[in-house]
Parts: structure tokens; C-alpha cells; sequence
């Protein structure tokens, strides 16, 4: 049975100005945080040479100076807070690694913390969608995200209150500290769960009641709030992360110098939250893409097959449109940590974390090739995309080759005889590939052609009209060829021939290119599809393995995510905050590869279990056990 | 409850008071704007020093 | 990717004409980016200074 297809048009311009939005903050962040070159001066003594280069202040204030421990300041009548150095002894023994327990809670805590943030936002756009278009499908497919998402929020919760115990318990110090540090702050985050459980409960469990009109209005107001608090809550917890990388604020011996601003606003802080305001949205599109998946294979109902697929192909639009960018919000916090501490960026990516980011590539080229082979075995749904087969497997070409650039390393473990036989501790094609001029290449060009495996999708079904679509289709893959020989062009030139400061500065050239090549697609194809003919298309003609590509985004995502949180939170070695308050505790090293990982898989198949307990829950509540039949004596059976 | 076939999307400008719900959502839209840019953006003159 | 079969002479024209604005608006953008981070270039796209 084949459904009327909605105007995707509309759809694709919500989330289109929603993208917009945000890179449009990006913009204006990065225009408005000043980066003000302070001439260093150079200083001789070993705390002063690790520390970091940037600090916080509040502008027009000449006055601000370490506070340096006088008899001067000792005899004075208020004693300035002495922050305490905890000893090896001063850390709980509970008999397992305290480290791999916090590990664990937080990890999880972030997995569902994202999920429960995420799932609100596509939501309401979803139901405006719905709203606008009149279309009810829109408004029950948002109704039923909401419905799977709910016992993640209590999930979120209980996984929070854990991990608070587990901190507080075994890393006292330091959690008096931040408490110290932060005061009311943490007052107001933990007063925001007020909030969002008000806003949460009304919007779900009034969706009905407030169905249509200026109710609906209403309803769409509520889930407005719920994700302002939402974000909010997220925002104040990713200062207290981001203080300990980049503490601000305060000075070399923990004392606060600043305000509460001063110690929020540091050099991370915005960059972490977009970087993961962007990621959620991936994040959460490809778990509830899964839960279609899922129920698309479990039913033999035509009918519930195509309102699955079209809620899997939903999932996995949002959640790669929303991955698209997010490449560029890594990149500028990664930017951001080497402005602030080139110590801390080079241990990052060029140092002892650097493998981490060749697992990345794998992951992410995983991801992408799982995003466009879904949309490749989606065009099966039309007989209009047997214009585009040939091109799939240019994309494909691309995306494979452009994949194993991205994983080639740099530096090699070898042996000396490894390296006498090969003639260097780097090889001499290859090794030019491990560095970030090849990287970005790379990444670029695939974010490219996965959006146009997007594009051909959406076109697969429609014949444009308009008398210049001959013009604009050649305007089209002149913006597609010229961008992709600008983002190589760019990569090599200046990432190999020119010096250091154009090498880095060609990254943004590169990014240009490809925000260009989606902006033009979108634009364009919104004009040049106006009045189309449609072509038939039939949601639910899709082959059994597409789905098993949306079972691969979550795993891929999730296991992506710890594995960046990792790397996040062990970039500041061995300080809980760094240069300010040394980790001494038993766990105070950064683990191998090999250990990290299995932790990443462990925490990874908890997040698995409990996502399909969350799925199970919501579909238990919709389960009714019939009642007993009475046997013919009276009794019960 | 049930659908009021009769009550749909009253935005048309001659509805006069019974346009309060688009009032409230584009209020509280730009509230919330205003609030994530004072959160966020506004440095209140804060600045970052980047060596 | 249009399904139409356009004429021989008139798509060569098309297609050069949309090349040289897709050329057009990736030089200026070089240009554009590379400066508003304070490392201009040269007309060839060199490095300046």
C-alpha cells in the first residue's frame, strides 16, 4: 500500500533554517569570542612552563594578579581559601578502580543525558512540521518519540544521582573543590530538573488534551520550555567538565579571583556546547532510527511496514544532517584546546591520545558508509532513481578511498628494525597521509558526497518542470565538481607547500566549501522542484538490510561518543583540574588502547541494554493481556 | 477527548482574542532566544586571553 | 542529472557558463576566508607577503 507523498519541501525547510540556526550561532560565536594575542612572556620556572597560556578576566581590569602568599596576606584577618592537595591517602579504597567506576556512571550518564535532550528538539520541529502541513502522521510520529524517550529521563536521573555519590564518595577532595568553586551554580542545575520534569510530564501527557487550535500552540510552548530547559541543564554541567581542562577564574593555587561568569566562560565552554548540542541530535536520530528499524522487521503488516520506513528514513535524515556539521564544532574545540594549552592539544592529537583519533576515523567512516548505503537501498522505493544508480557508485568510490586516507597513520609503533627497514620511523607515501592536510580532505569530500546521496534521494522521486532546470542541474554539478577540486586543492597546496599559520588557515577554506555545497543544494533544489512532477514511491519497498544499516548508526554513534569522552577527559593526564589540583590518586595514568576500549565496549553494550529496556517499557504499556475466558462451570481458566 | 472539527488553527487575523496561542509561542521563543544569548554569547566582560 | 536530452551546442554553452560561476564563487570565497583570518593571498592564490 502505498502512501500519498507529502511535500518534503517543507520539512526539509524547518530543519534546513533549524541547521541554519545554529551554524548561524557558530558564526556568531566564533566572530564574537575574542581571541586577543597577549605576547608571552618567557618565564623559567617548571609550573610556569606547563601552565596554560590563557586566562580569564573581566575586561578594563588591570588589576587582576595572582595572589601570591605574602606575610603580608598570611597576617591579614580573612584566610583566602586554601584549595587541598589530596594525597595518595586521602582518596578512598573500595577495593575496585574508583576511576573505572565514575567512568562508567558518567559515560552512561552522558549516553541517556543526550538521548533525553536530543529526542524534545527533533521532536517539537517534527511536530511543527506536522502543524504546518496539516499532515497527522508528523504529529504521531513525534507523539511516538516522546513515547520511547520517556523512562530515558528517569533512566538519566538515576544514572546522575549514582554517578553524584560515586564522585562525592570517592573523590571528595576534588568534588569539594568544584563545590567551592561553583557554589549556587549547582544549586540552580539541580533546581532545573524542577523544570524539565514539569515541562516534560505536561508535554507528553497532554498531547492529546492539547490537540488543536491555540491549545496546540500551547502545547507547542511547553516543549519550547522543555528543551530551553533542557539545555540549560546541560550548558551548566559542561562548565564544570570544561573547568577542569581549562580552569578560568581562578588562579594557580585554586583561589577564586574571578566571578561566577568568569569561572563558567572559559575558552571550552562554548565550543563543548555546540560541539554537543549538534552531537545529541545525531546521536538521538540514530537510536529511535533504530527502534524503527526494529519494528519494521518484526511486523509483516504492510501498513506498519511503510509507516516504519518512513520513520526510519526520518531518523536517519536527522540524524545525518545533523552529523554533517559536526565535524567543524570538533574541530573548532580541538582549535580552541591548542589556543588555550598547546601542551594539551598536542597530547590530544599529536601525542599519546593522537591513535584514538585513527579509531575515530574508523567510526565515523563506519557511520557514513552505513548513512548512504541506507539512502542508496532507499531509492529502491522509486523507479525515479535509476537515473542516479551509476553516480552511487562514484560516491561509493569516493567514500571508500576517502576513508582510507582518514585512517592511515601517521606515526607507527615499530621496532628498530622495522624502522631501519623502512627507512624512517614513517613511511615515505604513506606518511604524508597521516597528518591533517589529508584528514581534512578526507573528511570533507566525504560530507560531500554524502549529502549528495542525500540530494539524488530526494530528487529520485521528482522531474523538475521549470524551464531553466537544465541551467540549474548544470549549475549543480559545477558547484559539486569546482568545491570538491577546492577542498583537494586546498588540502595540498597549502597543506604541504605553504607554511603552518595558511596550512591551518586552508581548513576553513575547506569547510566554506562544503557548507557552500549544502547550502546551494538545499536552496537550489527548493526552487528548482517547484511545481515537480512526482513520481510514484512506495514507503515500505525497501529490502530487510537497510534496516540492519540503522542498527549499525546507534553502535557506531554510541561507541564513537565514549570513545571521544575519553579522550576528552584524559587530555588533562594526570590533574583533575588541570595545573591546578593533581590527580593522586591510585588511577592517576592514562590507560592503554587495549583497556580504554574494552571500557568504551562495556559501557556501550550497558547503553545497548538499557535503550532496549527503555523501548520495551514503551511498548509494554501499550500491551493489554486479555482477560480469561470463563470455563462453563464458574470457574476461571 | 474529543476532536472539535470546528476548532482548527485559529490564526487568522480577524480572530481577534482568540489568538493568544501563536502570541504565546513566539513570546516565549524569543524569551528563550534572549535568554540563551545572555547565557551563552553575552560576555558580559569576560574575555578570553588566548596566548 | 536532468532527464531531458538538451541540444549540443546550447549545454556545452550551459554547462561552460556554470562552471565559470561555480569557479567564480569558490575564488572569491579563497579570497573571502583566507582574509577575514588575516592571511591574505595573491591573485594565484599564493600566499601574500
Amino acid at each position: 500500500m502505498s502512501f500519498k507523498r507529502v511535500s518534503k519541501l517543507g520539512c526539509i525547510r524547518s530543519f534546513s533554517a533549524f541547521i541554519g540556526a545554529f551554524l548561524l550561532a557558530l558564526l556568531i560565536v566564533g566572530v564574537t569570542v575574542p581571541s586577543v594575542s597577549v605576547a608571552a612572556g618567557v618565564s623559567d620556572t617548571l609550573e610556569e612552563r606547563i601552565s596554560p597560556m590563557g586566562r580569564v578576566h573581566i575586561e578594563g581590569d588591570d588589576s587582576f594578579e595572582p595572589a601570591v602568599k605574602t606575610e603580608a596576606s598570611e597576617a591579614e584577618e580573612v584566610v583566602p581559601y586554601q584549595m587541598k592537595k589530596p594525597s595518595r591517602s586521602d582518596y578512598p579504597d573500595i577495593g575496585v578502580s574508583s576511576r573505572a567506576v565514575v567512568w562508567i556512571l558518567a559515560q552512561l550518564h552522558l549516553f541517556f543525558g543526550a538521548l533525553v535532550l536530543a529526542i524534545p528538539l527533533f521532536v517539537l520541529v517534527i511536530e511543527l512540521v506536522g502543524f504546518r502541513t496539516g499532515d497527522e502522521r508528523y504529529d504521531s510520529m513525534a507523539h511516538e518519540f516522546m513515547k520511547i524517550s520517556l523512562t530515558g529521563f528517569s533512566i538519566t536521573a538515576i544514572i546522575g544521582g549514582a554517578l553524584a555519590f560515586a564522585l562525592f564518595t570517592l573523590y571528595p577532595d576534588l568534588m569539594a573543590y568544584l563545590t567551592h568553586v561553583f557554589g549556587a551554580q549547582m544549586l540552580v542545575y539541580a533546581s532545573l530538573f524542577f523544570f524539565e520534569s514539569f515541562f516534560l510530564y505536561t508535554y507528553y501527557y497532554g498531547w492529546n488534551a492539547m490537540r488543536y487550535g491555540n491549545l496546540k500552540w500551547l502545547h507547542l510552548t511547553l516543549g519550547l520550555l522543555l528543551n530551553a530547559a533542557g539545555m540549560t541543564i546541560m550548558v551548566m554541567a559542561n562548565s564544570w567538565a570544561t573547568f577542569m581542562m581549562a580552569p578560568s577564574g581562578v588562579n594557580e593555587v585554586g583561589q577564586v579571583v574571578g566571578n561566577i561568569w568568569e569561572v563558567m566562560k572559559g575558552p571550552l565552554w562554548n565550543p563543548i556546547n555546540l560541539h554537543r548540542f549538534i552531537a545529541n541530535i545525531a546521536f538521538g536520530g540514530a537510536v529511535v532510527g533504530a527502534y524503527a528499524a526494529f519494528k519494521f522487521l518484526s511486523t509483516r503488516d504492510p501498513e506498519k511496514r511503510a509507516h516504519y520506513d518512513w520513520m526510519g528514513y526520518t531518523s536517519n535524515f536527522i540524524a545525518i544532517l545533523s552529523f554533517l556539521p559536526l565535524p567543524f564544532a570538533g574541530y573548532w574545540l580541538m582549535a580552541e584546546i591548542y589556543a588555550y594549552s598547546q601542551q594539551m592539544g598536542i597530547t590530544a592529537m599529536g601525542g599519546i591520545l593522537a591513535w584514538l583519533f585513527i579509531v575515530q576515523a574508523v567510526l565515523i567512516g563506519t557511520i557514513l558508509l552505513a548513512a548512504n548505503y541506507y539512502l542508496w537501498a532507499g531509492m529502491s522505493r522509486t523507479e525515479g532513481s535509476e537515473r542516479y544508480k551509476p553516480l552511487i557508485k562514484m560516491i561509493a568510490f569516493v567514500l571508500v578511498v576517502c576513508f582510507l586516507i582518514w585512517v592511515t597513520p601517521h606515526t607507527l609503533i615499530l621496532s628498530a628494525s622495522e624502522i631501519a627497514a623502512l627507512g624512517g620511523s614513517h613511511h615515505h607515501l604513506l606518511g604524508p597521509l597521516g597528518i591533517m592536510p589529508a584528514k581534512n580532505i578526507a573528511v570533507n569530500l566525504m560530507l560531500i558526497v554524502t549529502f549528495l546521496s542525500f540530494q539524488l534521494y530526494r530528487r529520485s522521486d521528482k522531474v523538475a518542470t521549470v524551464s531553466w532546470a537544465p541551467f540549474g542541474n548544470a549549475l549543480m554539478v559545477a558547484i559539486y565538481v569546482v568545491a570538491m577540486v577546492n577542498v583537494i586543492f586546498a588540502g595540498v597546496y597549502y597543506g604541504y607547500f605553504t607554511n603552518t599559520v595558511y596550512k591551518v588557515g586552508s581548513s576553513v577554506m575547506q569547510v566554506s566549501s562544503t557548507l557552500v555545497v549544502i547550502v546551494v543544494g538545499i536552496t537550489l533544489d527548493a526552487f528548482l522542484f517547484k511545481g515537480a512532477k512526482t513520481l510514484p514511491s512506495y514507503w515500505g519497498k525497501v529490502p530487510d538490510r537497510a534496516q540492519y544499516a540503522l542498527f549499525a548508526l546507534p553502535v557506531a554513534f554510541t561507541w564513537l561518543m565514549g570513545l571521544m569522552g575519553y579522550v576528552r577527559s584524559s587530555v588533562k593526564t594526570h590533574w583533575h583540574v588541570y595545573t591546578v589540583m593533581k590527580d593522586n590518586s591510585p588511577d592517576n595514568f592514562i590507560p592503554t588502547i587495549g583497556y580504554a576500549g574494552n571500557m568504551i565496549t562495556l559501557v556501550t553494550v550497558l547503553f545497548l541494554i538499557l535503550v532496549l529496556f527503555m523501548f520495551w517499557i514503551a511498548n509494554l504499556s501499550a500491551t493489554k493481556q486479555p482477560k480469561p475466558a470463563v470455563s462453563a462451570d464458574g470457574g476461571a481458566a | 477527548m474529543n476532536k472539535a472539527s470546528d476548532e482548527q488553527q485559529s490564526t487568522t487575523p480577524d480572530s481577534g482574542s482568540n489568538t493568544w496561542g501563536p502570541k504565546l509561542f513566539w513570546a516565549a521563543l524569543l524569551a528563550i532566544l534572549t535568554f540563551f544569548y545572555w547565557l551563552l554569547i553575552y560576555s558580559g566582560g569576560v574575555v578570553v586571553q588566548h596566548g | 542529472m536532468s532527464n531531458e536530452k538538451s541540444g549540443g551546442a546550447g549545454s556545452v554553452v550551459l554547462i561552460v557558463v556554470a562552471f565559470g560561476i561555480a569557479l567564480a564563487v569558490f575564488y572569491g570565497l579563497n579570497h573571502f576566508i583566507m582574509n577575514i583570518q588575516g592571511l591574505p593571498l595573491n591573485w594565484d592564490l599564493t600566499p601574500a607577503g
